[in-house]
């Protein structure tokens, strides 16, 4: 999925003028309670912003603009096999910390370095037990022991 | 004064006390060193130690550590690109940059000496000028702190890289996510969605490991992906690439004392704190460099300005302290607790009541830097050595760094899910030429700047002449119109360039 550089800028632009918008009408007015008691209210900086992020969008999306027939445009997008990766890395921190409070920083931490190196490409396997070994319980030590912070 | 800064010395060189304050700043290094670990941390987990100890000692332990602390940021700053500290991040972009070159050693040492001089020359500002810098400190008020704050935003044009509009954008999103927590007046939950967690605000460290750290690793893991599996660092080329040369240090001298007289101003007024010091130095020396295309890709002088300003905070924000009793930020707060359980108050009286603990807390900083270059100077070889490992490690176990150092912050679990929020977010914003470092300043900026324009329209019910009641005031409308005016001249320069670079490239 590859977009150039002035597709790209505009199609920025467009989702930072929609989230304006969106913050401004539905976001800001439903978080934040105009209290006026205390002279400025709670909602000035945030409304302020909201604009500031709209009239940005407007001024990128005349930037993108302006660069469509420039020459030799940077591509931006996504690679599949690139983002499968750090798909899966972020799967797999996620799973750690879903399940270090079931079974303890040492096992799930073993477990997600373990993994992680032998996603990406580590195939030494006495170096990587010896790691997912070593770190888990160093650490341990290290914040249980000497700084007095429990982990799971 | 002379006769009892030798005294401070005599009581401060001691084989006891100079073993605490190795300890101190070893610790502090430690700890900066690893993401999500602060000095901050360093000197509160320290603190219960000084119950028994005599006041000096207890207090330059915690002085060696927070000095430690604030260097340590930049050691993962330059390896890792992971910065240690907030304070640390303004270092991680030519740091690294320089590091993946072969040159961490030289930035590492560039670094250190940067830091000590900073560190340095505030301590002689404190000891020679306490008293009238705090005096002129007190004269900002409300009114004062918001034309600064403005000024400093302006510091997201310099950061922005090429594109100043995507830089201010991404300065608003970070402004936007600061204002997540508790109004600072009214004291209502904004933009909390009903979460108690976000009731508290979001926590710097959290965003800045998300942010800054472990986005960037999801963006090398994409190297990983095809097939780039190397050491995570190239050895050094040359000899030369692990000295800083007389010639270096030479050519980065100006800066190095610019961003020291920086970090002085920055730190002696209250609540600004080392994090922003050091982005103000390195938009100053990236200003004034002959070169400013090479900060952001490796330029020492980058590396000097922002380690040399936010070192320099470390004696300055004692200034307010020892002064008024008036702590400039969190880790002189802490500090004023330290003061207490030695039944000290700090304060003008301090001056009359304990000067030995003045003068030996003065001799104590000098000396911890002095500790720090030595312990650091010799150990660098091995923190080079373990960078040098190969990235299918080294990603994976600092990844799991950022984690338990997240989590250590306040023990929670929420904490460690927003900072990978924070680390989608900087993947994204890389990903689309979006510089994270706008957004880290606006995050940081925007609480000061908002706390500041609220209370300065409240004393005066409404009324915007308070921002041009002073002379102060007017200085900082000035400079900031002069700072504003650059970064449009660069930028018009810097397009003028790019077009006829193009023009003469198709020509040819």
């Amino acid at each position: 999925m590859r977009w150039n550089e002035s597709k790209a800028i505009q199609g920025c632009a467009i989702f930072f003028l929609v989230f304006a918008v969106i913050l401004l009408v539905f976001i800001i007015p439903s978080t934040v309670k105009d209290v006026r008691t205390f002279g400025t209210s709670p909602r000035l900086l945030p409304d302020a912003v909201a604009i500031l992020i709209g009239v940005l969008a407007v001024w990128l999306f005349f930037e993108g603009r302006g660069q469509r027939n420039a020459k030799n445009q940077k591509q931006y997008g996504f690679d599949f096999i690139e983002v499968r990766l750090v798909v899966i890395t972020l799967a797999v921190v996620a799973t750690n910390l879903l399940l270090i409070e079931i079974l303890g920083y040492m096992i799930t931490t073993g477990l997600s370095l373990g993994a992680l190196m032998w996603l990406f490409g580590y195939r030494k396997t006495k170096m990587l037990i010896a790691t997912s070994v070593v770190f888990p319980v160093t650490i341990n030590y290290f914040f249980q022991y000497l700084l007095r912070l429990y982990l799971p | 004064m002379l006769e009892m800064l030798f005294n401070g010395f005599a009581d401060v060189i001691s084989i006891g006390n100079i073993g605490f304050l190795v300890f101190g700043v070893m610790l502090g290094t430690v700890m900066g060193a690893i993401p999500g670990l602060t000095a901050t941390m360093a000197i509160a987990l320290i603190i219960p130690m000084t119950f028994y100890m005599d006041p000096v000692r207890s207090l330059i332990m915690l002085i060696g550590a927070y000095n430690g602390g604030i260097f340590g940021g930049s050691i993962s700053a330059i390896l890792l690109s992971t910065p240690g500290t907030p304070a640390s991040a303004a270092t991680s972009a030519d740091g690294f940059a320089l590091a993946k070159q072969g040159k961490a050693m030289k930035a590492m040492k560039m670094a250190l000496l940067a830091s000590i001089h900073g560190c340095l020359f505030s301590t002689v500002i404190l000891i020679l000028v306490a008293a009238p810098i705090a005096k002129f400190a007190l004269k900002f008020g409300p009114g004062e702190y918001t034309v600064l704050m403005m000024f400093s935003l302006t510091i997201i044009g310099s950061a922005a890289g090429k594109s100043v509009v995507k830089g201010l954008m991404g300065g608003a999103l970070g402004l936007l996510f600061s204002m997540v927590g508790l109004d600072p007046i009214a004291g209502i939950p904004r933009l909390t969605f009903s979460i108690p967690k976000l009731t508290g605000g979001i926590d710097l460290v959290v965003m800045l490991i998300g942010l800054l750290a472990v986005s960037e690793i999801f963006v090398q893991i994409e190297k990983i992906a095809r097939g780039n599996i190397h050491a995570h660092l190239p050895p050094s080329a040359t000899s030369a690439d692990e000295k800083v040369s007389l010639k270096e240090w030479k050519q980065s001298y100006k800066t190095v004392a610019r961003s020291s007289v920086i970090g002085c101003v920055i730190g002696a007024l209250p609540a600004l704190g080392p994090t922003l010091a050091a982005y103000l130095g390195y938009d100053m020396a990236k200003r004034s460099s002959k070169h400013p295309e090479e900060f952001g890709k490796g330029s020492l002088e980058g590396v000097a300005a922002s380690e040399a300003a936010n070192n320099a905070v470390c004696g300055a924000n004692l200034i307010p302290l020892l002064a008024f009793g008036v702590p400039g930020d969190l880790v002189a707060a802490i500090l004023i607790g330290a003061f207490m359980i030695q039944g000290i108050t700090p304060g003008p009286l301090i001056f009359r009541e304990a000067p030995h603990v003045v003068y030996g807390l003065y001799a104590g900083l000098i000396v911890a830097n002095i500790v720090l270059l030595c312990i650091t100077w010799f150990s660098f070889k091995w923190f080079a050595k373990v960078a040098q490992l190969s990235t299918t490690i080294i990603y994976p176990v600092v990844i799991m760094f950022c984690l338990v150092g997240v989590y250590a912050l306040n023990q929670s679990l929420s904490d460690v899910w927003l900072m990978l929020f924070f680390s989608v977010l900087g993947y994204f914003m890389i990903k689309f030429d979006f510089t994270p470092a706008t957004f880290l300043i606006g995050f940081i900026l925007g609480p000061l700047f908002e706390r500041n324009l609220r209370q300065a329209l409240l004393i005066s019910q409404g009324s915007f002449d308070i921002f041009f009641a002073s002379p102060i005031t007017w200085f900082l409308w000035i400079i900031t119109a002069v700072s504003i005016f650059t970064l449009i001249r660069r930028n018009y320069r810097d397009k003028k360039t790019h077009k006829e670079t193009e023009a003469e490239r198709l020509e040819f």
